[in-house]
Formats: C-alpha cells, structure tokens, sequence
C-alpha cells in the first residue's frame, strides 16, 4: 500500500498556544485527497486535530488551505497531484487562528456583508420573472462562482496592511451585483466600496487571480468597480 | 443564556427560507448552524428546480396540476396528495421570488428562466443555472436573510431540542465550536431544518455534515420519524468518490452505456430511457451490473456525454466537468464518466404537515430531514430544492402565527438549564472515560452495514442481518470514549454526538425496511416484487423507545386527486 | 465590531481619478518637453529663445498644468504608498495635512519662480 506523509501546522489556544509542525503517515489504496488524509489522522491517529469540511466536492469553500506552498481546496486535492513530499497543511495564512487548520473568518464574512450583497430593487417588480439577456447573464459567470472559501482574501498584501481594507472577495461580490442588469441600489452599495477600505486599496497584485481555486478574476473585477465608480459619481451614468 | 422568540436550526435552503418569511413578520429570529449558512449542502445541488413555468418550447401547455400528477406518479403513489397539489402550486411565485431576490438563473434567448428536461417528467420543468442551480440558490437566500438582518451563530452545532413542563419546545443547547463550550438558548419556537441522512450509508452523494444528527434531536424530542425505508438511490454518482453527476447531464442527452457498449436502459423503459426516475433507472443500472454487464464485468458502467460536444458541456454542464476532472481524472468532452448508483437522498424524515408542524406543540420540521410528504416512496429529480423553499417558507409563516398566538412568554428557562447542565456532565463523562468503543470502527461498521444490507435490492434475511448488527451497534455506543477532551474546534466530541444519533435513524430506516413486505418506489424488495396497495398503502411512523430502538406505527396516505395506476415510463 | 469601522468610509474616487487625469497631463507635457526642446530647438538654446519662450501664452499654461499635476502626482503617489503601511485615524489626518504643506510650497516656489516672466 503506497503511503503519504502529512506536515501539518498545530495550534491549541488551550495548551500552550505555539504553533509547531507535527508528521503523520497516511496509508492508501488507490486515490487520497488530503481532506480523506486528516479524516484518517483524525480518526485513527490524532483525535486533537481541528479542520473545517463540509461537502467534499469543491462547491463550499470550506477547506480552503495553503498545502505545499498553494492555496487549494483540500477536498479536491489528490496527493498524487502533488509533487513535494512531505505535504505541508496549513491554514490560510496571516488570519488569525482558532486551532490547528481552523482560522477565523470573522472578519472576512463581516466585510462580505457590509457590501450589501443581495439585489436592491426601487421599483416595482414584474409579476413575472425580470427578463434578462443570455448575454447580460454572462457577465456574471465569473463572479457568482464564488465560494467564500477566504484564499483570496489570505493571499492580497493590500489586506496584510491594512484591517479594514474590504478584499478582493467582498469586492468581487460587490461587482456581482453591480454589474447585474436587475440591480437598482445606486448609492446604497457604492459608498460602501468607493473609498480607500474599498476599491482604491487594490494596487492590482492579482495574488487573489493566483490564489482563487475556482479560478475567478477579482481584480478584474475591481478595476470595473473603479471606472464604475467614475462614471457614477462624476459623470452621473448608473448603468 | 441567549433569548430569541424563534430559532432556526439549520441554515440550508429551507432554514434560510423559514428564518426570512419569520424576519419579515416581525419576529426576532436567529439561525444557528454547524457551517457558515452559504456552506450548507444545498449548495452541492447541481441540476435544477422543478417549476411549471412553462417557458419552454415543448413545455408550453405545462401545469401546477401536471406537475402534481408527476410528483404523485413519482412517489409511487405514497406521497400526500393535498401537500404535493400544494408544493406544485407554491412553485410557480416561490420560483419568480428566486428571481427577484437575485438568482442568476441560466436563460432562454428571450430573457426568461431556462429549463431542461428530467427524468420522470412529463416536460421539461425543470429550472436551471447551469449546473450549480443549488450553489446560486443557497447564496441567494443566505444574501436574502443578510439584508432582511437576520443573525447567524455561525459554527454553533446543536446537541439538544428542549421541552418545558407543556411538553412545549422551548429552546436548543448548542456546542460554540470556535469559542469552545456549551451554551442554551431559550426560544418560544424551534424550526429544524438540518439536512438529509446520506451520510448513514458508506456510498453516499451526500455532504459529510448530512448526517441525519439534526433529525434524530427531534426523534428523541419525541416527534416520530416518517416513512424512513425510502432511501434514494442516484443513479449517476462518480466511481470512487460518490459525487454526484446531476441528472441535468441525462436531462442534456447524455447516454448510459454497459460493458456491452449498449444503452441499456431501452429493456427498462423504452419510452423514457435515460430519463426514467431515479428508483427505476439505479434499479436498471444494478441489474446491468449483477448480471455482469459492467464495464469489464465489474462494479460500473459509463454515463457518456462526448456526443453533446465541447460547446454544450462547457456552457451547460461546466461544473459536472469540473468534478469529473479533478476527483476521477476523466474529462468528459473526451471520454465516458465511470458511474455507480450510490445513496443520493431520505424521503423520510421528521413527520410534518403541510405547514411544518410536527406533534411537539412549538417544534417546527422542513426540508430534507423533514417528511411532509411529496417524495413518498421515490422522489422526482428537481423536487427537493422545491421542498426546502416552500415548505421552509410554509414552516416560517406557520412558526410566526403560532408565536403571535402564545399566551405566556418566555417560559422554559429552568428545562433549558438542566438541558444544558446534562450536556456537560455527558461530555465530562465521555472524556472521563479513558478506553472503550473507538467511534470511527462503529461509524465504518454502521456505513457498510447500511450500503450492504440497505441497498438498492433488499431481501427479509438480509436485512434482519442488518438489522441486528445496528441493534447491537446501538449498545456499543453508548460506551464510545473521546481521545481529545479540548473545548475549541473539538472535531471527536462532535463526530462521537453525530454517531449516537445517526445509528439511531438508521435504526429506523432498518426496521422501517423490514417490515414493509412489498416493493414501492426505491424500497425494492427481491422477496415481494410487487407494490401492494391493500395493505402497504400507508406512511410508515418510527416513534423512539428510550434506549434508542424504533417501534413502528402507521399513518394514513392523503388520497383523493389520483387513483393509484401502475408506474411505466 | 469591523463592520462599524468600516462604516466611516473615506473618500477615494477623486484622488483615484485624479491620479489618472494628472498621469495624462504628465505624458502631455513630457511630450511638448520633448518634442520642443529636442525636435524643434535643436542648437538654439539661448537665454533669449528661452525667455521668449517662457513667456507665450501657450507655454505658460503648460507648464502651469505641469507643476499642479507634478505636484498632485508625486505627492498622492507617495501618499498611497503610505497609507499601505498603517497610516490610519489621527495619523492619516496628519500626513494628510503634512502633503497639502508640502504641496501648497512647492506650488508657491513654482509660481515665485516663474514671476518674471508672468510680470513682464
Ligand atoms: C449532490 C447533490 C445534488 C443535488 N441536486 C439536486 C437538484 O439538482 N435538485 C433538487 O431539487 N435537489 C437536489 N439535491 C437535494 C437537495 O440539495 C437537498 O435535499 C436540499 O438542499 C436539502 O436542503 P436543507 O435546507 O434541507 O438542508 P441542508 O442544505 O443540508 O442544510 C442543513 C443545515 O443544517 C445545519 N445543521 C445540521 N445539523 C446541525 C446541528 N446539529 N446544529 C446546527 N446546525 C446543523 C447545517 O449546518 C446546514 O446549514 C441534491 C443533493 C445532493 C446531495
């Protein structure tokens, strides 16, 4: 049976709250993802160890991790993709930790719902469904792929500097729904991402495009949210 | 102590769902959940949600009524009539709301919602947004329930529903996993929203927090499991992971092809074909298999999409590829998708009415871990997503009537105390205990026990087999110990709560299974071939005896729109 | 709570357009820079040529554009670059005030040194 060694990151805020590396050695038949790898640790090895999980198949953005120098999703990553050994498991990096592979997302889901990111509609409704062009639908595909899964936000230097700078997730969401052809908000959202917590923070460093496991564009986006800015409270054009 | 008038446990779709219709009457609600509520296992539904829009060209003369027939049809005749006519007519606003709130719904040239075909339907109903119709729903509602302010205990995992002296629900006890430690919340209402029981069996679609554990705290509250034998079988999960490849891929064209190189399902349903409904078409798949028509004679065949093109995967079935790609190495455009029929779904659940109301005044159920029922004995692909937004808006406007209706507030505080002076002492106990049963051999041995013996084909011995396995599983563990007795993120005391409660749905679905000498729907027994109306035209009930063994009951079938008629498609 | 922070946003879109606006101005005047003094100059810069030159119209109005957009420029480039190290609250007021000085001075040095020829 081939075997896979397993690097990874500890943190008990109970104990003595270092950080230290600890190596396990997983045994498998034919396929091992490392989310399957710490199930195993967890269950036979170590029951202390602390991961996030939820549905194993890339769609929850829970188990967002930085593995070998990568942010991947655990659950979609097979040890046979990769090529360094041992593998090396830790949580996204520079946010702050609850334990083990578990870091906080406190900040990060607050930002994601201070840029108001639902549809905000003025007028009335049809009785029907809004119409909306296959074209018009497109232009949000990239964005509303987004999974929250933070390796974005872990991996943009402009948020190592600065709290409350907003991050290329929320950013990218705002533009989801600014860019929505049924969005009506105008003022409401653009004040909450036109300023230097917002969109004038990215320096355009595209960590994010690097980091994002679905493969998404939020600095990209960002840009668009600046001319959108512009065009809006300087030359008054909304849509 | 934290105090609010209505708690949702729960934030699925059907959690968010109920916690929005509760927001917006005025009630001072909150949603605890064990995920951030956008990391729910709604999120993982790919294909679609049925809906007689009638926006597609074949499907112009589609309706509600259409929709129900197809609905009953589906269940094998089990579901409740009046609450199926009822979610096919709630469909028609709830899916507009959809829209309105925010959904970005794939679309037809002409700007409306698009749809595509599923199986067992009589049009193509089913609404989509490419192949992540559930990931675009989940985050719309939980955006939906941000804006109407609704807070979220993130990360809260609930270990207990409480009762007061009324026999009223009257607030839960609940595991801050990030912070560490227990904590009660006093409530005059309680909605339970928590999810499907997938994860009971080893080969399950499902997510790894479906674990049926949300249902099983109403089941020792005292409301009664309903109809737990009828376990879906998906036909098309991946080989070696179980993910699921969405019926949406048959629904486009895809073929199912045997070791044969044949598309087999013409011997099973000739008119259909691979759109029969999920029961008939894994039926078909495992007898391919057991008659040795796998692939190579073994355990799979082939769902082959590479005649649809490049152009029509990438736009409609981007997601399926996706997966295909990363967990089974195979890109569809090129080559055919290794698949077996693996658990997908639990028709049964916490035995509700149409409004979510179960026999525990104040104690409210929707979603997948509820049963109403609309599935009966074999859901219809596209239903469920249905389910949780129109049963969980149904269970938060009846949860918000029922509150304006109490009389006395805030009454329970003492129950939810003692609740919570139980759950340390449980754990104390559990981390006192320095060897005894290891969780994870009894949660192996529970999975296997349920795919082998609780699969697709049933049979009396087998499953008694099964059956006193569980029983005797069901005494082991009680004397599980923990290997970590942190208070922070403690990953052991939560998977060691899940199991004493799973083993005991599982009971439930065991026994449920046994006893029901007849096939109907996914409940199909090698033993009795055949449906029997005379006397198995009835929902199972599993009311829990205090060590945790099911005793069975039964409740009427709500009858009345369409005469029972032999299934063919 | 972060949400409450984020709530006292501050400004940004002007001097984020601005920026842009100036960094056009900047190529405009390095253009005419250029293309006067070495296409069209070339061996003929005398004090006199100079001053004459200084004192048309059109080159005062460039180079005046050219020293608010110099000064703009360069300053709210060395502020951005600040910012992204924990300027924030009382300290961002202070090195915000701290450019304006700056930048109100250099604009007065430039304007005394160009006095002659706007008198003359
Ligand atoms: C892979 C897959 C694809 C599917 N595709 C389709 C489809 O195309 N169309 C369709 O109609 N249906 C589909 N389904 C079915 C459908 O997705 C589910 O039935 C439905 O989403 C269930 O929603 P829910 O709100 O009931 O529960 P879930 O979405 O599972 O949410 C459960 C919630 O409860 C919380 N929870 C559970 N236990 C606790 C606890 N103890 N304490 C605190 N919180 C708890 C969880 O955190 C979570 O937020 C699919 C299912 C699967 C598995």
């Amino acid at each position: 049976m081939p075997e896979a060694t397993f690097r990874i990151h500890r943190y008990d805020p109970e104990r003595d709250g270092d950080r230290r590396w600890q190596e396990f050695t997983v045994p498998y038949e034919n396929s091992l993802t490392v989310l399957e790898g710490l199930f195993y640790i967890q269950e036979n090895l170590d029951g202390s160890i602390s991961f996030r999980y939820c549905c194993r198949a890339a769609v929850c953005g829970s188990c967002a991790m930085y593995i070998n120098g990568r942010y991947r999703l655990a659950c979609q990553t097979n040890v046979k993709n990769l090529e360094d050994a041992p593998i090396t498991v830790e949580p996204l990096p520079r946010m702050p930790l609850v334990k083990d592979l578990v870091c906080d997302m406190t900040d990060f889901f607050a930002k994601y719902e201070y840029i108001k990111p639902y549809i905000m509609h003025e007028s009335q409704y049809p009785e029907k469904e809004t119409l909306q062009s296959p074209e018009d639908r497109h232009k949000l595909d990239n964005p509303v792929d987004c999974i929250l899964c933070g390796s974005c936000y872990s991996s943009c230097p402009s948020v190592w500097g600065e709290d409350n700078y907003l991050g290329p997730a929320a950013l990218l969401w705002a533009y989801r729904f600014e860019a929505d052809t049924r969005d009506e908000a105008r003022k409401a959202r653009l004040s909450s991402f036109d300023n230097e917590r917002g969109v004038y923070r990215c320096h355009t460093i595209t960590n994010c495009v690097e980091a994002c496991p679905k493969e998404l564009n939020p600095t990209e986006a960002i840009q668009w949210l600046k001319g959108a800015a512009v065009r809006r409270r300087i030359f008054g054009r909304w849509k | 102590m934290i105090y609010h008038e209505l708690i949702v446990v729960g934030g699925g779709l059907a959690g968010l769902r109920a916690a929005i219709e509760a927001k917006r009457a005025g009630v001072d609600v909150a949603i605890l959940s064990q995920v951030y509520p956008a990391r729910s296992h709604s999120g993982a539904a790919q294909g679609g949600i049925n809906s007689a829009l009638a926006n597609h060209p074949d499907s112009a003369d589609d309706t509600p009524e259409k929709h129900t027939f197809d609905t009953v049809k589906g269940s094998d005749y089990l579901a409740d009539q009046d609450a199926a006519k009822q979610m096919c007519e709630d469909a028609i606003p709830i899916l507009y709301q959809m829209e309105h709130w925010g959904c970005p719904f794939s679309r037809f040239d002409d700007g409306r919602i698009a749809q595509r075909p599923f199986g067992g339907a009589g049009y193509p109903r089913t609404c989509y947004g490419a192949d992540k119709t559930g990931h675009y729903l989940l985050h719309t509602c939980t955006n939906e329930a941000i804006k109407a302010g609704v807070p979220f205990y993130t990360e809260w995992f609930v270990t207990d529903i409480v009762r007061d002296a009324d026999g009223r629900a009257c607030g839960v006890v609940a595991y801050d996993m990030t912070a560490g430690g227990f904590e009660g919340f006093q409530a005059e209402a309680v909605v339970i929203a928590t999810g499907g029981a997938g994860r009971t069996y080893s080969n399950s679609t499902n997510a790894i927090i479906s674990t049926g554990f949300g249902a099983s705290l109403a089941y020792r509250a005292g409301v009664p499991l309903k109809d737990m034998e009828f376990i879906q079988f998906h036909p098309t999960g991946l080989l070696t992971t179980n993910i699921l490849m969405t019926e949406g891929a048959r629904g486009e064209g895809g073929y199912l092809i045997n070791g044969e190189g044949e598309r087999f399902m013409a011997k099973y349903a000739p008119k259909a074909m691979e759109l029969a409904p999920r029961d008939i078409t894994s039926r078909s798949i495992w007898t391919e298999i057991l008659e040795g028509r796998g692939i190579d004679g073994k355990q799979f065949v082939y769902l082959d999409l590479r005649h649809l093109g490049r152009d029509k995967i990438m736009e409609r079935l981007p997601g399926i590829r996706d997966l295909s790609i990363h967990f089974e190495g195979v890109d569809p455009i090129d080559e055919p998708i290794p698949i077996v029929p693996s658990q997908h779904y639990t028709m049964g659940g916490i035995d509700t009415d149409m409004d979510g109301r179960t026999e525990v005044p104040g104690l409210f159920a929707a979603g997948e871990c509820a049963c109403v029922s609309v599935h009966g004995a074999n859901r219809l692909g596209g239903n469920s997503l249905l389910e949780t937004l129109v049963f969980g808006r149904r269970s938060g406007a009846a949860a918000s009537e029922y509150l304006s209706g109490l009389a006395q507030h805030q009454r329970g505080a003492a129950e939810v105390e003692q609740s919570l002076t139980r759950m340390d002492e449980k754990l104390a106990a559990l981390t006192l205990r320095s060897d005894g049963e290891d969780p994870y051999a009894v949660r192996t041995e529970m999975t296997e026990t349920m795919k082998e013996h609780f699969g697709i084909y049933r049979e009396e011995q087998i499953m008694q087999a099964g059956l006193d396995k569980l029983l005797a599983l069901n005494e082991r563990v009680h004397n599980i110990y923990l290997r970590h007795s942190g208070r922070v993120f403690n990953l052991d005391m939560i998977r060691t709560y899940e199991l004493q409660g799973m083993v005991e749905v599982a009971l439930t679905t065991a026994a449920g299974a046994l006893n029901r000498t007849e096939s109907r729907g996914s409940h199909s027994r090698t033993d009795y071939l055949t449906r029997d109306d005379e006397n198995w035209l009835v929902h199972t009930l599993a009311h829990r005896e205090p060590d945790g063994r099911p005793k069975l009951d039964q409740k009427p079938v709500a009858l009345g729109l369409y005469e029972p008629q032999e299934r063919k498609y | 709570m972060r949400q409450e922070v984020l709530r006292k946003g501050e400004g940004g879109v002007w001097p984020w357009f601005l920026q842009r606006i100036t960094a056009v101005l900047l190529l405009y005047g390095l253009t005419v820079h250029l293309v006067v003094l070495h296409v069209l100059n070339i061996g003929r810069l005398t004090f006199d040529n100079i001053g004459d030159r200084l004192g048309s119209g059109f080159f005062i109005f460039t180079d005046f554009l050219l020293l608010f957009a110099v000064v703009f420029h360069g300053l709210n480039g060395v502020r951005m670059v600040l910012l992204d190290y924990g300027f924030a609250g009382s300290k961002r007021t202070a090195l915000d005030a701290a450019l304006v000085v700056i930048g109100v001075a250099a604009i007065a040095y430039g304007i005394w040194a160009f006095w002659p020829w706007l008198t003359d």
